[in-house]
């Protein structure tokens, strides 16, 4: 079965980083973090204090008063960064095209703040007529991203939401991908979006102590934990012929996705399952593990992540494990859950296309059991491939491969 | 039917749909039906949640289901009001 090429013709997104693609990569691009007390909640009963917060989104400057009720902070996060991402790729659909594009989202918990507001009334006044606001159950399901770029474009192709936790984006960019591959679809908006900074879910991340008490240090010694984010990133995929027959910028390539299961716990991962997926990726790509010049890896900076990703990136790569330049953008943006692959993802198309790779900060030191060629500085990149690893909570892993496009 | 109806109520009624609708208050007398005012079933669901904020009372579906313009929503909501305090 002979396969089209996908292309990146579109890049939006809205992080702790910034507003936008170019506010994101400036600081990316120099390490900059936009790790700091969380401002937005009351963090007084919870044992850790740092997040990745988006300072500065006031929603009304996106959306109309009435067209705000039944968005979450999730979904206008979603739309804000499937603009961008549209405004830049400029499709030019035909009717008949729309019928032929995706849009696939990835989202770990939903519209979490809605929940999370609506249902502390109900808990806490049983029996007292306490009420939700009519719009909670739209505002919180899970695929409201991906309903609202639809209707924002009027996009009527397959559409869906893929909840893997962690690993949300990269299983959802992967779909889309191979949606466009296959000729089902000619164009995809894909991403994933959250908005996970909510009084009841930081109770809950500090009760798994997984969150680290400072900030987020991938593969450093000493790391702590991960540090959660709110943002979202969505790219416009594209079969090549189409992006090339109107003339757009293509900004990129998607040249694999592998997924796999560790089907062993929820949460300590192993180095098989991970290892796995690599390996899916490079042979749904057709590429050997020594084209691999650049990994944007998991990297969470939790104790158990990093030493098992750096075992699972040398049993794939081999000898270019000691060569194929690896970072974590988690250090500066924080770990976005159903968000973090498509920001990722953002991050290691800018990273091959403009040949400059951005940093893992807040590094400490050597931790032996994480000797990858790290970067640590900034550094320019002309690699033509890239991995952009996830690995989700409950052993469930997605390695998307990118390409340089040169043409 | 429209004089035994509170004046305050229709008031009120008018009110809570022009803040939930962002519509001109104005724009809206009690023989405006809902397609006129441009509500849509979403839209009229809310009107429910703020109309039982504003009155404090509790509006059951079956009850909810045929209503099609203000007037018929002041009466419906008067007849609540009237329940409750009977």
């Amino acid at each position: 079965m002979s396969h089209r090429r996908v292309v990146i013709t579109g890049l939006g997104c809205i992080s702790p980083l910034g507003p936008d693609v170019e506010s994101f990569w400036a600081k990316a691009r120099l390490g900059e973090s936009a790790i700091g007390p969380i401002r937005n909640l009351d963090m007084s009963d919870v044992r850790f204090q740092n997040g990745a917060e988006i300072h500065g989104f006031v929603p009304t400057e996106h959306f109309e008063d009435k067209q705000l009720i039944p968005l979450d902070r999730f979904a206008q996060l979603a739309v804000v960064a499937a603009r961008e991402a549209v405004r830049q790729a400029n499709p030019q659909w035909s009717d008949a095209e729309r019928e032929r594009t995706a849009v696939v989202t990835g989202s770990c918990y939903g519209g979490k703040t809605s929940e999370d507001e609506g249902f502390r009334e109900i808990y806490a006044n049983p029996g007292k007529r306490a009420r939700v606001h009519p719009m909670t159950i739209p505002r919180l399901m899970a695929n409201a991203g991906t309903s609202w770029i639809a209707m924002e474009f009027g996009l009527q192709g397959p559409s869906y939401t893929v909840s893997t936790a962690c690993s949300s984006a990269n299983h959802a960019i992967g779909q889309a991908f191979w949606l466009v591959r296959s000729g089902i679809c000619d164009l995809a908006v894909t991403g994933g979006c959250e908005a996970p900074l909510t009084p009841g879910s930081m109770k809950a991340w500090e009760a798994l102590r997984v969150v680290s008490p400072d900030t987020c240090r991938p593969f450093s010694k000493d790391r702590k934990g991960l540090v959660l984010g709110e943002g979202a990133a969505m790219l416009v995929l594209e079969s090549e012929e189409r992006a090339q027959a109107r003339g757009a910028v293509i900004l990129g390539e998607i040249a694999g996705f592998g997924m796999s299961a560790d089907a062993h716990h929820v949460t300590q991962p192993t180095v098989e399952g991970p290892a796995l997926a690599i390996r899916r990726a490079l042979e749904d790509g057709r590429i050997d593990a020594a084209a691999i010049g650049h990994i944007n890896a998991h990297g969470t900076g939790t104790p158990a992540n990093d030493p098992v990703e750096t075992a699972a990136i040398r049993r794939v790569l081999g000898a270019q494990a000691d060569h194929a330049r690896v970072t974590s953008t988690k250090s500066l943006h924080g770990h976005t859950l159903g968000a973090a692959g498509a920001l990722e993802a953002v991050a290691a198309t800018l990273t091959l296309g403009r040949r400059e790779a951005p940093p893992i900060a807040n590094y400490l030191g050597l931790d032996p059991d994480c000797d990858l060629p790290l970067i640590l500085a900034p550094e320019a990149c002309n690699a033509e491939y890239a991995i952009s690893n996830s690995f989700a909570f409950g052993g469930l892993n997605a390695v998307l491969l990118f390409r340089a496009y040169r043409g | 039917m429209l004089e035994s109806m509170s004046d305050d109520i229709l008031q009120r009624v008018i009110k809570v749909v022009a803040e939930a609708q962002k519509l001109p208050i104005e724009k809206i007398t009690a023989e405006s039906t809902f397609a006129e005012l441009a509500i849509d079933s979403l839209d009229g669901i809310q009107l429910l949640f703020h109309l039982e904020t504003e009155f404090e009372i509790n509006i059951p579906d079956e009850a909810a289901r045929e209503v099609r313009g203000i007037k018929e929503l002041a009466e419906g909501v008067e007849k609540l009001v009237a329940l409750k305090t009977a």
